[in-house]
């Protein structure tokens, strides 16, 4: 449905466009029922960037007070990319792996279901 | 020489009103009141209008400065006798923050809002209801500004308010609330506002602060929510004014009428969760839970009211049942969430004690002992250890309500709920349904939306490329303003005053 408007036209680009962020991308990624961290977590990050170094590098630090990282293997978790299943391969980049701007990333890691039986 | 008869209140009104409008004749009307055709509305008969208001200025100017006079002499007293020592507890502060921070700017952009509608209108019994809400939100932002004024010069976080409501990621929830609702048209705007807003859903913001406020001590704050009171039930009167007016005129208005309901329940729900949170877990003696509240003012009276409205073709708002079913998850998942990004936020948050630990499992008996005590427990045994828990990664927030992503799926708990929309050829997310139907009616709007942690990503704050450095740029500071409550400066003050209050007598201290 298009907004109702005055004047002649009512059109402006997304802010979040990919051109605004200086030749990076933007996305998302959320640990299944881990949900001490309340939110899915937005990164910056190049796309040439090898997937695993992001993962090991700038993502684990962000999770490492909960006492599942330290078993976590994200080569053994189950993968979804815009809600879809998805099979990252590792040893590529992110843009190798088709990581695109503003792709919402999810990983299950089968056998950490998280604190409390809650998936906390 | 005979006496001439004084005119009558209702005579007087309507020749001081609706007696000085005249239909123009040198410029047609569509081109002095550009505004009030575009959005479909059809109006047959604006002299139909009920004014809600029946005030001529001049009675509006000498009751308001009765109540004023009334109000100023509270506040001086309070200020002059130390008021601020006889709260609960300083953690009520944050209430008090988030009310100066988000609330506050609020009032005044529904000035803002009402001002621009005060013109729109050719009728002009709405352009005088409108031109008096104006004003009453401008007396009500000032007359905040005044009241709080006095916990600025004992506690942190409330002085950079007007900066950081630009700036602050919490605060761009409120914030474009009432600026999606201002770039709107004079229909939609009433709507949003008036009936949305005020009428269905006020008793949620009005109450839980002001009975807060008194529960917890809070003189200033108190006296303020009475003196307002008043001005507040003719905002609802003017709100279902509005809304039958709509109605009542042409069949055509009910479906857009019932969009703009949808939406403006859902944004309006969205943002109350702000309110809810501050009742369950910031004020130290509690008035009612959030669910009760929603239980109350929404299941009971909200659903009746909309119930009433069947007979015009109006059904309840989309996704009505989403927010019901949230209702024992959602103050404790938006907490968690303050609770984690405290490093950005203008206010202290905490781990509840034990006896508030106790109220949670006897209110919330289906949801906290199993799901939420559980973590908040965890965040303590961190705190314990000396490991507080902080997260300092910028998290998805949704395009629309522009709050962070933290809501579960309606019926399942443990999941996220995230919602991919696309227009213009990029991806955007939304925390629900109810927000990504916002988005897909109106995507030219919400595409432009400033969602703060892209802001960041895109270098747009000040240059930060991390949430401390985000921080500084609103102009707090690591530790006094933001974070954790447990020894952070207000409450190290707090428990010198209380001590010394004691060891003096507290005839002396007060």
């Amino acid at each position: 449905m298009a907004i109702k408007h005055l004047g002649d036209g009512y059109d402006f680009e997304s802010c979040n466009r990919e051109e605004a962020y200086g030749g990076d991308i933007n996305f998302y990624i959320n640990w299944h029922k881990h949900l001490m961290f309340a939110c899915p977590s937005a990164y910056r990050a190049p796309v040439d960037m090898n997937f695993r170094d992001f993962l090991e590098n700038m993502l684990r630090p962000d999770y490492a007070q909960h006492p599942d990282t330290e078993k976590l293997d994200f080569e053994q978790c189950e993968w979804k990319f815009d809600h879809q299943p998805w099979q990252p391969d590792f040893s590529k980049s992110i843009k190798e792996n088709g990581i695109d701007h503003m792709a919402y990333l999810e990983f299950h890691s089968p056998g950490l279901e998280g604190m409390h039986g809650v998936g906390n | 020489m005979a006496k001439k008869k004084k005119l009558g209140l209702k005579e007087r009104y309507s020749l001081l009103t609706r007696g000085l409008d005249w239909e123009t004749s040198y410029q047609p009307m569509d081109e002095v009141f550009p505004y009030d055709k575009y959005e479909g509305i059809k109006i047959v008969d604006w002299d139909a209008w009920e004014d809600p208001f029946r005030l001529t200025m001049d009675a509006y100017w000498k009751y308001q400065s009765e109540k004023e006079r009334k109000l100023y002499a509270i506040l001086d007293a309070f200020q002059q006798n130390n008021g601020q020592l006889n709260i609960s507890d300083a953690r009520y502060l944050s209430a008090v923050k988030i009310w100066i921070q988000g609330i506050t700017p609020l009032e005044y952009a529904a000035h803002r809002g009402f001002a621009h509608a005060s013109r729109a209108f050719r009728g002009a019994g709405t352009r005088v209801a409108c031109q008096m809400q104006s004003i009453d939100e401008l007396r009500h932002a000032q007359t905040q500004m005044h009241a709080f004024s006095h916990y600025n010069k004992f506690f942190n976080g409330m002085h950079s308010f007007a900066h950081i409501r630009d700036r602050a990621w919490y605060l761009s929830i409120p914030k474009s609330f009432f600026e999606d609702a201002m770039t709107a048209g004079p229909f939609e705007f009433v709507t949003s506002i008036s009936f949305a807003f005020e009428y269905v859903l006020t008793n949620l913001l009005f109450m839980p602060f002001v009975s807060g406020a008194a529960y917890n001590g809070d003189m200033a704050t108190t006296t303020f929510g009475f003196s307002a009171q008043s001005d507040e039930s003719r905002h609802m009167t003017l709100g279902l004014e509005v809304v039958k007016f709509m109605l009542q005129q042409h069949e055509d208005n009910v479906p857009i009428v019932q969009e703009w309901l949808d939406k403006w329940f859902w944004r309006g729900y969205r943002l109350l969760g702000l309110v809810g949170t501050m009742m369950d877990y910031m004020l130290p003696k509690k008035v009612m839970s959030w669910q009760e509240a929603w239980e109350i003012y929404w299941e009971e009276n909200g659903m009746a009211l909309f119930h009433d409205l069947g007979r015009y073709g109006i059904e309840l708002p989309k996704h009505h049942e989403v927010a019901t079913k949230e209702k024992g998850r959602l103050t404790h998942e938006l907490w968690a969430t303050l609770y984690q990004y405290a490093n950005a936020l203008g206010l202290h948050t905490w781990v509840p004690d034990d006896e508030e630990m106790d109220w949670f499992s006897e209110k919330y008996p289906d949801t906290f002992d199993n799901m939420y005590k559980p973590r908040l427990l965890h965040f303590r045994e961190l705190e314990e250890k000396g490991e507080r828990y902080f997260n300092n990664r910028l998290p998805m927030v949704c395009q629309v309500c522009q709050i962070p992503v933290f809501y579960t799926e309606p019926d399942d708990p443990q999941t996220q709920s995230v919602r991919i929309v696309e227009a213009k050829g990029t991806k955007h997310h939304c925390c629900s349904d109810g927000c990504a139907d916002i988005f897909r009616r109106e995507p030219e709007k919400y595409v432009q939306a400033l969602i703060p942690p892209q802001q960041i990503y895109r270098g747009e704050a000040g240059g930060a490329t991390n949430i401390f450095e985000y921080a500084e740029w609103l102009h707090l500071e690591h530790d006094v303003d933001t974070g954790e409550y447990r020894g952070s400066p207000d409450h190290k003050n707090w428990e010198a005053w209380q001590q010394q209050a004691a060891a003096t007598g507290s005839d002396e201290a007060a």
